[in-house]
């Protein structure tokens, strides 16, 4: 009989830290009692709760032999080596040299694993303290039970790293899960980019179920860009955590490209004054994929700002679910607060669900959400056209258009070419319609 | 207790003379709490069809059967206590309430909304207003000459049978949600109206007249069938807030549009601070066909009414335009329902919320599109305003589109009264209060426009009233 993911939790490394050991336990028995989603449960409206089993998933096991170079050369991402790690199947594989002035300064960049063993009492105080809040508490607790790799990063004190830091996680083999953890800490004053590429080696369904936890203390800049191609069979739940501090700055990207079914999470909660927490978001699904997203802008200090932008272009059968929601606490006066779905609807079959929301509970609060679903406008075919380019052409140059303003929001150059890439390929492939 | 006298002999009583009579010496009273007896009861005395009675006593086990919403809305609903209603008082109880019952600020409210002296009781509940029956006689006779069926839910289940059955409980089905369910069960009151085809109704049909005939329903059902070609304005409610001693109101409200027929539905309500407002309200548009329910939700501790417009026929339309002022210990949760059901179909939902000291406003919203259908758009603007620190308002709308050959677009905003609008104000000799009264005014002007003449008056003057010590 083969294991399944209802099946306890294999042990791990030893060395790792009796808190750590613990809560991982006590995880895998909330795990257990926690329900599974149901159709009355409104973080789940519209969901496909169906596409919520894990029959016949086990741990990803470590592969022999994975070739990182040719995976990388297949894959588009930045060009330089420095700052880079690379896992596979939740298996720690490559580490690119961190260069010794940064360390010297006290830049913490490490495997899960090796840091819990290193900076424990460190990781302990910002370990998945938050509490999932969008409905996903079930898989929060699973991947609390199961994780078995991810990374740590922690930028001291007024250092700012330029150079992008990038993390690769490669998912192989058939029914395979892993379970990776990510958890970011830049401390006042410092600034850090990270850019997060998960992706299948293969073409067979598996389960990403990931969690994590971007920690932006005073006056600290932090962008964390996340781009998801895995296979058009596997599933993926992701919940992502921001803390944006006292004049922090927050920028949580993500493109979604692969998967035929994916959840994705993610809460800025707002803490101190001048915090500013903007979140993005790419998805183009195609054939029968679905995208479900749920957001939350959690206001809970006075003169904090947030700026959701989410774009979905639709083809084939395709369908997303957006539910936004904007919270301003008891007492989070002088908040403003944004929030923007736009659906692009490429075929006569997709299906886009919105629900932005909004809850006020504080005074002299600037919100709005805006939320459409429309065709590529006739005006803007019709421009193109009488310039003599052709309608398919017209038509995926829009679409380009209206997810490159997305991209755009990123202010780096860099990051937005690679995005922008990854975004030409999917086109490319979708071919002219 | 002394009002549960009712006997046998009340149920021989001639509906048709008696009808929108008040010296009628019977009362009739259900007692509290709600069973199949009940039902009985009030089918007794209403003397219904065999197939009426059927439809409420199936109701009734739906009801009971169904869950509080509460998973999606307020917990509040938990503390209504379903067997210490009553439901069946009929005409004669209600006026035996004395003037002096009715508590001095309604009375102060009364007095500074204009009202006349006359309607003032009647609004209160301690006295029928005789005069709005001839006036409901004139409209009754005026519009009957164009074939037009003007009745109560009891006559028209009775006499126009033909005419009513067809759609009775298929706009709104007895499941669609516990009240509705509820409301199947105990229903009593409300208008049935049938305008002919082509029948263009001048004036508009006010429920005012009618109601107060039979003192207001807590549990009204009103069915509107407007004919091919055919144009109606019905208008229920009034601005005056009126004094209510049961909690629990439970309307089904549902219209059909035939092919090119118009409705237009305008309410104002403005309920004492203890009622459950819990109304269950559907157009259906056939082809071509426009619904337009112009709300307006002042008062109520809790009020949760999200009107809908079913658009099934080609071309058909579907409006919500709606004001909500919630104020201290109030929940005003509306919205919007618009279901696309054939191509080219558009709907369009306006909805200005007012949250005042503690109040909280909440708009939920669903816009259905289906797959297939072409040119089908939907426009949604939800703007909430909120005047004091502890003012709530919450947004929740759910849009679902299929297909690439529709257009939705959805817009909501919070924001406050600007302290430079009131400053300019303040600086040409306007008080603080005056000043945010005109803001608050400024903000719903729009709609308020969409309201009869007669009717937007009057919110203004309501909307001033409810601003009151909200500052400083």
């Amino acid at each position: 009989m083969s294991l399944s993911l209802l099946d306890s939790p294999s042990s791990l490394n030893s060395g790792l830290p009796e808190w750590y050991l613990q809560l991982r336990k006590t995880a895998w028995s909330e795990f257990l009692e926690i329900p599974s989603p149901n159709r009355k449960d409104e973080n789940w409206r519209f969901a496909n709760i169906k596409k919520l089993s894990y029959e016949g998933v086990n741990d990803a096991q470590s592969i022999d032999g994975f070739d990182i170079d040719q995976h990388l050369s297949e894959s588009v991402h930045l060009n330089s080596d420095n700052n880079r790690m690379i896992f596979n199947n939740d298996t720690f594989l490559y580490q690119s040299p961190s260069k010794d002035d940064l360390i010297d300064k006290g830049f913490i960049f490490k495997p899960l694993s090796q840091a819990l063993i290193d900076h424990g009492t460190l990781i302990e105080s910002y370990f998945m303290k938050e509490k999932s809040r969008l409905g996903s508490q079930k898989f929060y607790k699973l991947n609390q039970a199961r994780q078995k790799e991810g990374y740590f990063i922690y930028v001291p004190e007024g250092l700012e790293i330029d150079e992008p830091i990038e993390v690769f996680h490669w998912l192989s083999g058939k029914d395979s899960a892993i379970f990776p953890y990510s958890l970011i800490i830049t401390d006042k004053k410092s600034n850090l980019t990270v850019a997060e590429y998960v992706a299948s080696s293969d073409d067979q369904f598996g389960l990403v179920c990931g969690v994590s936890d971007l920690i932006a203390e005073d006056d600290s800049t932090l962008t964390y860009v996340r781009t998801q191609n895995l296979s058009e069979k596997a599933h993926s739940i992701q919940s992502s955590n921001v803390l944006s501090h006292r004049n922090s700055k927050v920028k949580n990207f993500s493109l979604n490209l692969g998967c035929d079914w994916l959840r994705h999470e993610s809460i800025s909660r707002l803490m101190g004054d001048g915090a500013s927490s903007e979140m993005i978001s790419v998805s183009v699904p195609e054939k029968n994929q679905e995208f479900d997203m749920r957001t939350l802008q959690l206001h809970e200090h006075p003169n904090t700002s947030s700026d959701l932008l989410y774009k979905n272009a639709l083809y084939d059968q395709s369908k997303t679910t957006f539910a936004g929601m904007i919270k301003v606490e008891e007492g989070a006066h002088q908040t403003d607060a944004y929030q923007t779905c736009r659906n692009l609807l490429m075929s006569d079959k997709c299906e886009a669900n919105s629900m932005p929301g909004l809850e006020i509970n504080a005074d002299q609060v600037k919100c709005s959400h805006g939320s459409t679903s429309n065709p590529v406008a006739e005006e803007e075919l019709f421009y193109l056209m009488s310039r003599g380019i052709q309608e398919p052409v017209s038509r995926q140059l829009v679409t380009f258009g209206f997810v490159k303003d997305a991209v755009d929001r990123l202010n780096n150059d860099k990051l937005e070419e690679v995005i922008l890439k990854k975004l030409e390929r999917r086109f490319n492939r979708i071919g002219l319609r | 207790m002394e009002t549960e006298t009712a006997t046998d002999k009340s149920i021989e009583i001639d509906r048709e003379e008696s009808n929108f009579h008040y010296d009628v010496d019977y009362k009739h009273d259900a007692g509290r709490g709600l069973d199949e007896g009940t039902i009985d009861y009030i089918s007794n005395v209403k003397n219904e069809d065999d197939w009426v009675r059927e439809f409420r006593q199936k109701a009734l086990k739906v009801f009971n059967e169904k869950e509080m919403p509460t998973h999606w809305a307020s917990e509040d609903l938990d503390t209504i206590n379903f067997d210490e209603i009553r439901y069946y008082l009929s005409a004669g109880e209600a006026p035996k309430r004395s003037w002096d019952d009715v508590p001095d600020e309604m009375k102060e409210t009364f007095e500074r909304l204009g009202i006349p002296e006359k309607e003032r009781k009647f609004l209160a509940g301690v006295e029928a207003q005789f005069d709005s029956e001839a006036a409901y006689s004139n409209v009754k006779d005026a519009v009957s000459e164009q074939g037009v069926i003007f009745v109560n839910s009891s006559e028209g289940l009775a006499e126009h049978a033909d005419i009513f059955r067809k759609w009775f409980g298929k706009v709104i089905p007895t499941g669609d949600n516990k009240f509705s369910a509820l409301n199947s069960a105990v229903f009593s009151g409300g208008s049935f109206i049938y305008v002919p085809p082509g029948v263009k109704v001048k004036h508009p049909l006010q429920a005012y007249f009618r109601i107060n005939a039979e003192q207001f329903g807590q549990f009204e059902r009103t069915l509107i069938i407007v004919d091919e070609g055919a144009e109606l304005t019905y208008m229920e409610g009034c601005t005056a807030p009126k004094f209510e001693t049961s909690t629990l109101h439970s309307a089904v409200v549902e219209l059909v549009a035939m092919k090119d027929a118009k409705i237009q539905y305008i309410t104002v309500q403005n309920w004492s601070a203890n009622v459950f407002n819990l109304v269950t309200k559907r157009g259906l548009a056939h082809e071509g066909a426009e619904v337009r329910w112009i709300d307006c939700n002042i008062g109520s501790r809790l009020t949760m009414k999200y009107p809908g417009v079913v658009m099934k026929g080609e071309g058909a339309r579907g409006e919500v335009i709606s004001i909500a002022l919630a104020n201290d210990g109030q929940h005003q949760d509306t919205g919007a329902k618009m279901i696309h059901a054939a191509n080219n179909t558009s709907s369009n939902v306006v909805s200005k919320s007012i949250s005042v000291g503690e109040g909280r406003s909440t708009y939920r919203g669903h816009v259905h599109i289906p797959k297939h259908l072409k040119g089908c758009k939907n426009n949604t603007e939800c703007d909430a305003l909120l005047i004091n620190s502890k003012s709530r308002t919450d947004t929740y709308p759910a849009i679902t589109v299929r297909g690439n050959q529709h257009a939705t677009q959805h817009e909501a905003s919070v924001s406050q009264v600007s302290e430079e609008q009131i400053f300019y104000m303040k600086q040409r000799g306007l008080s603080e209060a005056e000043a945010m009264s005109l803001s608050v005014n400024g903000f719903v002007n729009d709609l308020v426009r969409e309201f009869p003449m007669e009717y937007s008056v009057e919110l203004k003057r309501l909307i001033d009233l409810e601003m009151e010590g909200s500052v400083g």
